[in-house]
């Protein structure tokens, strides 16, 4: 109950700093047209209007995992399996990310298409949602990104160079409403990893992780190139 | 140009946005992502007029750093108006709360600052 509390807080305070990002990315744009309604420049518009947009996604991102708890928790997230080219999809999503790190701080090493038949939103979800950590927990240090496969499974290691994790905390990461590093400190409802995972086995993967306090954090997720092909729509069990 | 305002918060979409605001408004205002780097700061550099404080922060957060900015004689009396998602500063100037009211919070930030007469 304890976890669950700390969790209600900790969702308060994470959905209220990205709604005042975009009120006040809002309340620049209309201050902006009172003061002088004939003369806004449209790159400031534009800069603002961007910056909006990243505080929506990144208030969709945390709606997302709370809906998911739910739905994972009653079993009714659907796999809908289609032939994904992974690196194209791990291109899209640092694109996603590029706003929210420093210039150059990501870098992704893949030399060829990496093609398997996956849920591709889910996928999506599962690349942001250790991507997101590697930049919050990451110090603004390089973030390097590796994919790779072989005849049956695709490997994707996100590997950042932060604040690191202890071994003790490894296998807790990935419980629902736990973290490896105090909620008041840094933000997160502590569900990403645990939803994380439970996509990740959906699909018949594993994820794991590598860290030590101080030395970054390497998470390695291992997915079949082709899952379960009994049905185009699974649900989770 | 010398800062008036430090806004010290880690979330790095709202500190922006506010810095750009208050830009807009006429201030000068610098940001820094947490308590530690405020401190930094705050003892490397002119002294601003006011501190706008976030309270959950990583590393130093908002309480770590009022505590040390009031036992430091240079930097006690600097005015802090707390804004934060979560918690309260008992000792704030002013406290609000994210998502930020901006006329309120401008009344408060105008008690302690002015624009710059050139902007």
């Amino acid at each position: 109950m304890r976890a669950r509390d700390d969790f209600l807080s900790i969702a308060s305070h994470e959905l209220r700093n990205p709604l005042n990002a975009l009120q006040l990315q809002l309340t620049g744009i209309l201050r902006a047209f009172q003061r002088s309604p004939d003369a806004v420049p449209l790159e400031d518009i534009h800069d603002r209007v961007a910056q909006s947009d990243v505080q929506v996604g990144r208030l969709a991102r945390l709606l997302d995992n709370l809906l998911d708890v739910s739905r994972i928790s009653a079993g009714s997230i659907a796999l809908e399996r289609e032939d994904v080219n992974l690196a194209d999809l791990v291109e899209a999503v640092i694109d996603q990310f590029r706003p929210e790190a420093t210039p150059g701080q990501i870098t992704f090493n893949t030399g060829h298409p990496v093609i398997g038949r996956w849920d591709r939103l889910r996928v999506e979800q599962i690349v942001s949602n250790i991507l997101s950590n590697a930049i919050k927990y990451g110090n603004d240090r390089p973030i390097v990104i590796s994919l790779d496969d072989d005849h049956l499974t695709a490997r994707l290691s996100v590997k950042d160079h932060g604040i690191g994790i202890a071994p003790e905390q490894h296998e807790r990461l990935f419980t629902r409403f736990e973290r490896g590093v105090s909620g008041a400190r840094y933000g997160g409802f502590g569900l990403g990893l645990w939803i994380t995972r439970q996509l990740v086995d959906a699909m018949g993967g594993a994820i794991s992780v590598e860290s030590q306090p101080g030395q970054g954090a390497t998470f390695s997720i291992v997915l079949p190139l082709r899952g379960a092909e009994a049905s185009a729509v699974e649900v989770l069990a | 140009m010398k800062p008036q305002i430090l806004v010290v918060d880690d979330d790095a979409g709202s500190r922006n946005a506010l810095v750009t605001l208050l830009r807009d408004e006429g201030f000068t205002a610098v940001a820094v992502p947490d308590g530690r780097e405020a401190l930094d700061y705050l003892r490397v550099s002119s002294l601003p007029q006011l501190i706008v404080l976030d309270l959950m922060m990583a590393d130093v957060d908002g309480w770590d750093f009022r505590h040390a900015q009031k036992r430091d004689p240079k930097l006690a009396t600097i005015p802090v108006i707390a804004v934060s998602a979560a918690g309260k500063l008992p000792d704030a100037d002013a406290q609000f709360r994210k998502p930020l009211d901006f006329d309120k919070f401008l009344e408060a930030v105008n008690r302690y600052v002015r624009p710059t007469p050139e902007r």
